[in-house]
């Protein structure tokens, strides 16, 4: 009965994984979540009150497909002001969440048949979305030897003729690995010379510990070939709004804007209102949350590292720090299941974000201090239990 | 560069409707007087329980993403209301929250069409189902009724070559004619369908805006027998006036909802969550509905008396959602009848400073379609418009 696409579709383990864990709470055990990208903050007060605001205001009709003209405005102004980038509201397509950006570039760029590279072990749904578009999935592997990077004739090597984009993803989910100015200087070089697309994204820009985040769009022939990914959900706690956008030359902001209008008309009033103050209003308390994501993620690595069996290195970004397991000697997916069944830690396997993820555990620490302490004493308790 | 966009980007075209639509805007934002009748959405505020609600639950926080298909206690209740309705049993397993109902059909299509599948779609059509199927590589088998009143029979299906076809759209009450189906007329078409394999898509967007004695009839209430391969489409955009909220629900077998899941995981994860918890109050608020739905028709009913007596003009008067198809080839120069809606549609905006959409984007050219969900007094005066407009109108 299905459409063959459907086959190819893959899938997000976290939520696999959340739902195994609810259900194991149901009957009466304690669980310490560490499976799920979201932030346990609730949203700073003074984007709640907008958004308040803007239901007693009338803000409950649609609006254009592409995003409220002024809310447009906002984005591509804080894009032109974080990232140094010449761009307009004409560049700007506003989208509930993140997702719907990497699904409509990608419809609007793919054809069957074209090449996507995309990074291995990452975020699960852009392999899932390359395949489902009848695309060939291409994984560039991230090797932890290279600090979760790669070297550029390891890029090289993967790029054919029938290349049309690049997926970035900086800083990077799962690893927490962030590109190198130098490394953007030589991923631009080589988008140019074989004239493929970048999605690059941005979701964690906020979220990190060293540096300041930078773009590929900075670099000399990007503006007009990439796609960045930017949204409130990680840095403003704002998962449930859905709320994400996109900036990319306009001819493409046009066509993603075109398929939003056939696909789910436009993003929610409300929220793209409230959407518009988080960028614009004081940003301490999102400040606050990076400050305690830092603490949490110096507290987790530091316990891991002392876990035998266990090495993991200290991420730059995002909130998830992946360790190596494979002195174990489990598979990584058997790892999860124990974890989860056994010790009560629900974490996801390293798999879940491609092949190249065999060996590795991914752990979110958007979860509080106390429930990360408690979760270390269980994996140390599971790693003396396998080693014996 | 030489932007160099996937095939899809060229197949899909913005919808026309939204072209005036801006035209109109960019003439309103310099002050003129313009009457914008292209409008799909009710000019009413959301009721105020619905906001309020919404206010309790930015309020109250946690509001982080739910399960990819919707919070539980929603499709929950999308079931319950939707059984005493529907007059079949529902499990939440069987329902889907989607932002909009536009994104249960682009879901719903997705995960059946193959490339090169069929999908048999009554005329006039709503613009968005010709563009989804074709985004899908599939394609769209009109089928064109042969009597008047915008309903199709199972003789213009069987004319139509539907039977080959992957799946079937339906569309009681119809954007763009207004067009309610009976219990009898859907009755016969579901003795086709029972011959055939094909889905039935039963679009019902504007099941609560009906103005027949009769009412809205569910297909699931004459054809529940068929509840393994109908997708039900619906939401609480036109009815409890939420339309930037973006929520629709899919009602369909456990299996297609499973599915529609999986696609929506990957292409928007969840819909918003606080727009979710505003939604469970919504079916508190019947009462707000029907006074919405008894000021849709008294504008109808005045917009058809301001319009009967207009030379050239036909119409058949609407039994439901808050459009108006008007037949306009009386109006349009015979010698050239193509464009005469695109001609007619411009002369309006450009003399009068009336909006309305053309109907060839609908599969009806010579047609126009004028939405009625604006106040009585502007509607006379957009009727007062019209009719001058006609008699400066070359053709």
């Amino acid at each position: 009965m299905l459409a063959k696409r459907m086959q190819r579709l893959g899938t997000e383990t976290a939520f696999v994984v959340l739902a195994r864990a609810r259900a194991l709470e149901a009957q009466g055990r304690d669980i310490v979540h560490l499976e799920i990208g979201e932030p346990d903050f609730d949203t700073p007060a003074n984007i709640v009150a907008k958004g308040v605001a803007a239901l007693q205001g009338g803000e409950t009709h649609y609006g254009p497909a592409a995003g409220k003209p002024e809310v447009r405005k906002v984005f591509a102004e804080y894009i032109a002001r974080d990232r140094g980038l010449d761009v307009g509201p004409e560049n700007v397509v506003v989208t509930p969440g993140g997702k719907p950006i990497m699904y409509f570039v990608m419809t609007a760029l793919v054809d069957e048949g074209d090449e996507v590279i995309y990074p291995n072990p990452g975020f699960p749904i852009y392999e899932s979305v390359i395949n489902f578009l009848g695309a060939k999935s291409v994984p560039l592997q991230l090797s932890e030897a290279k600090d979760f990077s790669f070297d550029i004739a390891d890029l090289e090597r993967l790029v054919s003729d029938r290349t049309k984009l690049l997926i970035l993803n900086s800083p990077q989910n799962p690893t927490g690995g962030v590109l190198t100015g130098a490394d953007l200087d030589a991923i631009a070089r080589l988008a140019v010379k074989h004239d493929f697309w970048v999605l690059s994204d941005e979701i964690y820009s906020k979220i990190i510990y060293e540096g300041t985040h930078e773009s590929i769009a900075t670099r000399p022939g990007m503006l007009e070939r990439t796609i960045i990914l930017d949204g409130h959900s990680k840095t403003y706690a704002m998962t449930g709004w859905r709320l994400g956008y996109g900036v990319m030359p306009k001819e493409l902001a046009d066509a993603v804007a075109k398929l939003q209008t056939n696909c789910n008309s436009c993003t929610a009033s409300f929220t793209q209102i409230a959407g518009a103050e988080a960028l614009t209003g004081p940003q301490d308390a999102a400040a606050a949350m990076v400050a305690e994501f830092r603490a949490r993620r110096d507290l987790l690595v530091a316990g891991l590292n002392e876990i035998p069996g266990i090495t993991c290195r200290l991420p730059r970004g995002a909130f998830y720090v992946f360790p190596n397991v494979s002195q174990l000697g489990r598979k990584s997916s058997e790892l999860e299941s124990l974890l989860l069944d056994k010790y009560g830690v629900a974490a996801l396997s390293g798999t879940a974000f491609g092949k190249f993820g065999e060996g590795y555990l991914r752990f979110s620490y958007a979860n509080s201090q106390p429930q990360i302490r408690k979760a270390l004493e269980r994996v140390r308790a599971m790693s003396a239990d396998l080693l014996g | 560069m030489e932007m160099r966009l996937g095939w899809l980007a060229d197949v899909i075209d913005d919808s026309p409707t939204l072209k005036l639509d801006g035209q109109a805007k960019q003439l309103l934002a310099r002050g003129e007087p313009v009457i914008n009748l292209t409008v799909g959405e009710p000019d009413f505020d959301t009721p105020l329980r619905i906001r309020e609600a919404a206010h309790r639950a930015l309020d109250e926080g946690g509001n982080g993403y739910t399960a990819s298909a919707g919070l539980p206690a929603l499709r929950r209740k999308v079931a319950d209301y939707y059984a005493a309705r529907l007059g079949v049993s529902i499990s939440p397993g069987e329902v889907i929250v989607s932002n909009g109902a536009k994104q249960i059909l682009y879901n719903a299509l997705s995960i059946l069409l193959n490339q090169g599948d069929e999908v048999a779609v009554p005329v006039p059509y709503w613009v968005t189902y010709p563009a989804q199927i074709a985004a899908l590589r599939a394609r769209m088998i009109p089928v064109v009724p042969s009597h008047p009143g915008w309903k199709i029979t199972p003789e213009d299906l069987d004319r139509a070559g539907a039977g080959r076809a992957k799946a079937l759209i339906l569309n009681t009450p119809s954007n763009p004619s207004g067009a309610v189906y009976t219990r009898a007329e859907l009755e016969a078409l579901a003795e086709y369908c029972r011959k055939t394999s094909f889905f039935i898509l039963t679009d019902e967007i504007y099941e609560d805006l009906v103005y027949t004695g009769e009412g809205h009839i569910p297909l699931m209430t004459v054809a529940p027998d068929l509840r393994h391969r109908i997708v039900t489409v619906t939401g609480l955009s036109k009815s409890y006036a939420m339309t930037g909220w973006r929520i629709g629900f899919g009602i369909a077998d456990e299996k297609a909802i499973g599915a529609m899941t999986r696609l929506q995981s990957h292409s928007t994860s969840n819909v918003n969550t606080i727009a979710q918890k505003a939604s469970l109050a919504a079916f508190d608020c019947r009462d707000e509905v029907e006074a919405m739905a008894a000021a849709f028709r008294a504008r109808r009913d005045a917009l058809v008396a301001d319009l009967a007596s207009i030379p050239g003009l036909r119409f058949l008067v609407p039994d439901g959602a808050f459009y108006l198809l008007a037949d306009v080839s009386g109006l349009v120069d015979p010698e050239r009848p193509v464009g005469g809606c695109w001609r007619l549609a411009e002369h309006l905006l450009q003399t009068e400073k009336l909006a309305v959409v053309p109907g060839e984007p609908f599969g009806v050219p010579n047609h126009l379609r004028l939405s009625y969900a604006a106040g009585e007094t502007t509607l006379r005066e957009a009727a007062a418009r019209f009719r001058r407009a006609t008699a400066t109108f070359g053709g």
